[in-house]
């Protein structure tokens, strides 16, 4: 064994362990703002096994998305919301607890089992390193052009719905007919749904 | 495949033209019987090392330069008693912050008010690792170049945050909010004026963006093709590194120091090293990206053959090396002088003043910026790199 | 087929990128999507001029986009089948089918949505390009044949539907049906995307047509596992219990005209992704699938039309009748033969005017009145005939009762079933029938039935019915066009039945996989 690859094997293994605990931490801490940084860290983790995978671009595309965008804005939901509230204990929350986390083992041990019992199409595409970059480019203008551009739609139309949805003012005035808006076609009688079990 | 990429490494470096001090390295490495790998991993620390201790230098410098020029602007004598002309002040003040009590706050979050100032400063410094004095002189010539400057400094806000957060202070958590959206928001426009620089280089690395700056001296800079990209790299850095006029995290006057509020000796030291590290670095990349990096204004090549030397020989290549770092660092004071300059001249902005000029002018600038650029490279090839 | 995909598959693995170049896109086969796309910009381009030119600019805008679109897709009726975007999309006649329902949904929606939007004050430019959006995404899904477009052009159609269930943001139950569509709708992305992955180890490629063959030629147990994935998306997507949890309140708490797209078209687009997926890619797991989806299918009908009865919300009751609808679809979808993909396409159609017509129905009662509750339209026949005619005949065509639409459109899916020898499902259909028949004929008797002095509060104090307010003129074209399509459909329905039969014979996928499906019984 080189030096090179049993480096690769330390990064790797420390890596993965990064993920592993980062996300059980994410999941199980009872902070929600040591979640969210734990987040970032499973970002940064991940970003760093594409690197091992010698997909710079990838890991840095990662780095700039995830922990850059994704992260901080998390983050800063969580800070502005800084409301501490008690919430009513729910019943059961132990068996939940219990029974969810038995739902996971066992979808994890199949996940293994299959993983380990299948013939994967190996070995996949071979690693260009430093062309990986110019690659990207060729594939999202030729055979990806339709989902590329497509998306290019998709964000227009969230940046356009997160401002609507964002905006304060709302129309008080019927644009057709001039008159108030009708509060009982918006603001219903009914009780929020969550607290409304009455109906099935 | 490290070993693979090293000997490739090797190969182009012989290639090449200019200095290659890790080949000469590993060529004396291997005078002393030591095998080539081996010389790879006892160089491999040496220019990170080098790189370290240039940009902590870089810093007391630039401390003193704006101790001085601040002291200039508004008509004083500035440090004077400490070494000639308080030259060694910058010094004295980096010791006091090294012997000062570390004081976390009772109620602070102790873990992330410690990890808080390091994951700001370590991401400035790995930012370095692009950043090239000449042909072979940086510490790894890595593809995506200055794709990786835009993504580490992207990790900057979550320090900030996180010390603003675990600082359990209200100036600290509304200067650690400002600055990430200040961050994030001039992270766009900045990133939009380098893709213009990239389109016309095509390749992302930075020693590519600069050799192909340098065919024609300072005429070919990429200053007079890229004029208003320039400025908006400018002035999306200074927002970056927090300089005023947007130093709106820490604003005294409305937020005592913003998230360095709580913070004293070593660790407030380190927020300072980022901020000081972080703007050699701006300089050092606006003069990689449109001043011609290492290039002289005159061609070398040219003044060689007035000279009647071959550009291949050592005594020129060591000349010549010596003189790109020069430049480069020449370059990148000037601009750190101009920093300094507005901000010791310039009022601070309002908040939303900041995001205004972010969001609603220099993100559409660039935008078009870019646009304009694309088409300039299809219809003059020559000029914007085809 | 699967020579075209290796071809295909060739190419990319092989040819230098200027090669690559050179390949038509053929991208004529996404002009309808071209034409839903500029009258999407163009409603945003007019609602910069402010909200009284949106108001008026917007609606012409929209109808000439989704016109056009239409008039586009009939003209590639029939057409050339040829993969467009190196094989990200098809436009077979199925795709064509489903694009049309899509389309046409959109357009429906829009027309009855205009004087709703008004009157919650509502902005009208955004609302419409956000659906036009939903519409281009859920158009493109119809027709994606690569996971990536698949996923991308889901998305699309997702994160539309998620905004659009929370426009009305001063209601909260509006905030809390969008917040609710998300986290599922999201969670359900996730595992479509986990699938997917799975899906790529296997096969090293994201064209769906090479997966379908490297499953035929090595079907591994992990195959199996992403095809549970898979399924669970589209069964989220087309609302199918035990999928179906969002539904009732997504439903209930978003505003009505979105509600009419959400049931018909993203449906739609479900179905037409499910059968993508499933009949073309995983037709190595034929029997897995299908047993799947034959719980699934029984559960729907059961469970949907059983809820359904209890409901005092109309919103609410006609979204587990939607979610009973889809069961009926899927028997469909698990025959597999001719007959019963056509009687899916046959039936998707039908829904769609049925359906539409009963919304146009609820929205104008809740524009006159502000309530949806069933019990208000009580004596409503005095008042308002039209209503009450209109929403009669849609319940009715919805229930099954003939001569309408959906009798002909239940009765060709239950012959498919039955004559495909899944009698399970036809006898569930049957049965869960005659209860949904239940629910829909006590609406109808509440507004028949009732004398005068039975009314609700809300029908008496009804007000006068005019027709000149902005907005309104297109509702009663909607309303109008539904009814009509829905009673005069049923007795004129070869065509329809022609144009079910036409679009599942022009596609090669479909035709490929009855083949397949006749020598499995002959052998």
């Amino acid at each position: 064994m080189t030096i090179a690859s049993s480096t690769q094997q330390i990064c790797f293994l420390v890596l993965s362990a990064g993920i592993v605990i980062g996300s059980l931490g994410v999941v199980l801490l009872e902070n929600i703002v040591y979640s969210a940084f734990l987040l970032g860290g499973v970002f940064m983790a991940v970003a760093g096994l594409y690197l091992l995978l010698n997909a710079s671009f990838v890991a840095a595309a990662q780095v700039l998305v995830y922990v850059g965008a994704v992260n901080v804005l998390i983050l800063f939901a969580i800070m502005l919301v800084n409301k501490k509230e008690d919430l009513k204990p729910i019943k059961g929350l132990q068996l939940r607890r219990l029974l969810s986390g038995g739902v996971c083992a066992g979808l994890l041990a199949l996940l293994i089992r299959v993983d380990i019992t299948t013939t994967w199409k190996l070995p996949g595409p071979q690693a260009i390193g430093e062309q990986a970059t110019e690659r990207i480019g060729e594939h999202l203008f030729t055979d990806y052009l339709l989902p590329f551009e497509l998306a290019s739609v998709l964000l227009l139309m969230a940046m356009i719905g997160a401002i609507v949805l964002a905006r304060r003012d709302i129309l008080t005035n019927d644009i057709g007919t001039g008159e108030s808006v009708k509060p009982g076609l918006i603001e219903k009688a009914n009780t929020p749904l969550l607290i409304d079990k009455s109906s099935p | 495949m490290t070993m693979v990429t090293y000997q490739a490494k090797n190969l182009l470096a012989q290639v090449s033209a200019g200095l290659d001090l890790e080949v000469s390295f590993s060529q004396a490495m291997k005078g002393l019987g030591f095998s080539p790998q081996l010389a790879h991993i006892l160089w491999l620390p040496l220019p990170m090392l080098l790189v370290l201790v240039a940009a902590l230098i870089g810093v007391l410098v630039t401390v003193w330069l704006e101790r001085k020029i601040s002291a200039a602007a508004q008509q004083r004598i500035g440090p004077e008693y400490a070494g000639a002309l308080g030259i060694l002040q910058p010094m004295a003040d980096g010791l006091k912050l090294l012997v000062k009590e570390d004081v976390i706050p009772a109620k602070a979050d102790s873990l992330l008010f410690t990890l808080g100032p390091v994951l700001v400063l370590v991401p400035v410094i790995l930012s370095w690792l692009i950043v090239p004095f000449g042909q072979n002189l940086l510490i790894s010539n890595v593809g995506i170049g200055i794709f990786l400057w835009i993504s580490l400094s992207s990790i900057q806000p979550i320090g900030l945050l996180m010390s603003g957060y675990a600082s359990n202070n209200k100036y600290s958590l509304l200067g650690g909010l400002r600055a990430a959206a200040q961050s994030i928001s001039y992270e766009i426009p900045l990133a939009l004026a380098v893709l213009a620089v990239v389109m016309m280089s095509n390749s992302l690395s930075t020693v590519d963006i600069v050799d192909q700056q340098n065919n024609a001296g300072f005429l070919s800079w990429n200053i007079w093709r890229q004029p208003v990209g320039f400025l908006i790299f400018w002035i999306c850095a200074l927002a970056e590194c927090e300089r005023l006029p947007f130093d709106l995290p820490e604003a005294e006057e409305e937020l005592v120091a913003g998230y360095q509020t709580e913070y004293a000796g070593m660790k407030f030291a380190l927020f300072y090293l980022g901020s000081y590290i972080n703007l050699i670095l701006s300089a050092l990349l606006v003069s990689v990206l449109y001043l011609g990096g290492w290039g002289f204004p005159i061609p070398v090549e040219l003044l060689a053959n007035w000279l009647n030397q071959s550009i291949d020989a050592p005594i020129i290549q060591i000349i010549t090396g010596s003189l790109g770092i020069v430049m480069t660092v020449i370059k990148a004071y000037l601009l750190v002088f101009l920093a300094i300059l507005l901000r010791w001249t310039t009022p601070r902005v309002r908040i939303d003043q900041l995001l205004d000029l972010g969001w609603k002018f220099l993100l559409p600038i660039s935008l078009v910026n870019l646009l304009f650029t694309a088409a300039l490279k299809l219809v003059f090839p020559t000029f914007f790199g085809g | 087929m699967p020579q075209m995909g290796a071809l295909i598959f060739a190419t990319q693995a092989m040819a230098a990128p200027e090669e690559l170049l050179n390949i038509a896109l053929n991208a004529g086969a996404i002009a309808p999507e071209g034409a839903v796309l500029l009258a999407m910009l163009g409603t945003l381009i007019v609602d910069l001029a402010g909200e009284k030119a949106a108001a008026k600019w917007s609606p012409p805008i929209c109808y000439a986009g989704l016109g056009t679109a239409l008039a586009l897709l009939a003209m590639q009726w029939n057409g050339p089948i040829e993969s467009s975007f190196l094989g990200s999309f098809l436009a077979d006649n199925l795709a064509i089918a489903f694009r049309a329902v899509v389309a046409l949904s959109t357009l429906l929606s829009l027309l009855i949505s205009w004087r709703y939007a008004e009157q919650s004050g509502s902005p009208i430019g955004e609302y419409a390009s956000i659906l036009l959006a939903a519409t281009l995404g859920a158009m493109l899904l119809c027709g994606a044949t690569d996971l990536v477009s698949v996923f991308v052009s889901l998305e699309t159609l997702s994160v539309a539907s998620y905004l659009l269930a929370g426009y009305m943001k001063r209601d909260a139950r509006s905030s809390e049906a969008a917040l609710k569509y998300l986290l599922v709708g999201s969670a359900a992305a996730a595992v479509f995307l986990y699938g997917a992955s799975l899906l790529y180890g296997i096969s090293g490629t994201t064209n769906l047509q090479i997966i379908g063959v490297a499953l035929l030629t090595s079907p591994t147990p992990i195959a199996a596992l992403a095809l549970v994935f898979i399924l669970a998306t589209v069964a989220f997507k087309i609302a199918a219990v035990p999928f179906h949890q969002w539904t009732p309140d997504v439903y209930e708490g978003s505003p009505t005209p979105v509600v009419a797209f959400l049931s018909v078209g993203s449906k739609a687009a479900g179905f037409a992704l499910a059968v993508r997926l499933l009949v073309g890619c995983f037709s190595a797991f034929d029997n897995q699938w299908k047993l799947l989806f034959t719980v699934l299918a029984v559960l729907s009908m059961s469970l949907g039309n059983v809820v359904a009865l209890a409901q005092t919300s109309m919103k609410r009751m006609l979204a587990y009748s939607s979610i009973g609808q889809a069961g009926f679809v899927m028997i469909g979808l698990v025959c597999g033969t001719e007959d019963g993909f056509a009687a899916m396409v046959l039936y998707m159609a039908a829904y769609l005017f049925m359906n539409l017509g009963a919304f146009a129905c609820i929205i104008l009662f809740s524009i006159r009145t502000g309530s949806d509750r069933i019990s208000d339209y009580a004596g409503l026949y005095q008042k308002d005939p039209l209503i009450t005619l209109g929403l009669s005949l849609c319940l009715l065509s919805l229930g099954g009762i003939p001569p309408m639409l959906g009798f002909f459109g239940k009765i060709y899916l239950f012959f498919a079933g039955w004559a495909d020898q899944q009698y399970l499902l036809v006898i569930v259909g049957l049965v869960t029938s005659v209860i949904s028949i239940y629910y829909y004929i006590s609406v109808i008797k509440m507004m028949v039935v009732k004398e005068p002095q039975e009314a609700s509060e809300v029908v008496k104090a009804y007000p006068s019915i005019q027709w000149k307010t902005i907005g309104l003129p297109p509702l009663r074209v909607a309303l109008i066009t539904c009814v009509l399509a829905t009673a005069i459909g049923g007795v004129l329905s070869n065509p329809l039945f022609q144009w079910a039969n036409t679009a599942v014979a022009g596609t090669p996928l479909l035709q490929e996989a009855i083949a397949l499906k006749g020598t499995g019984a002959l052998g």
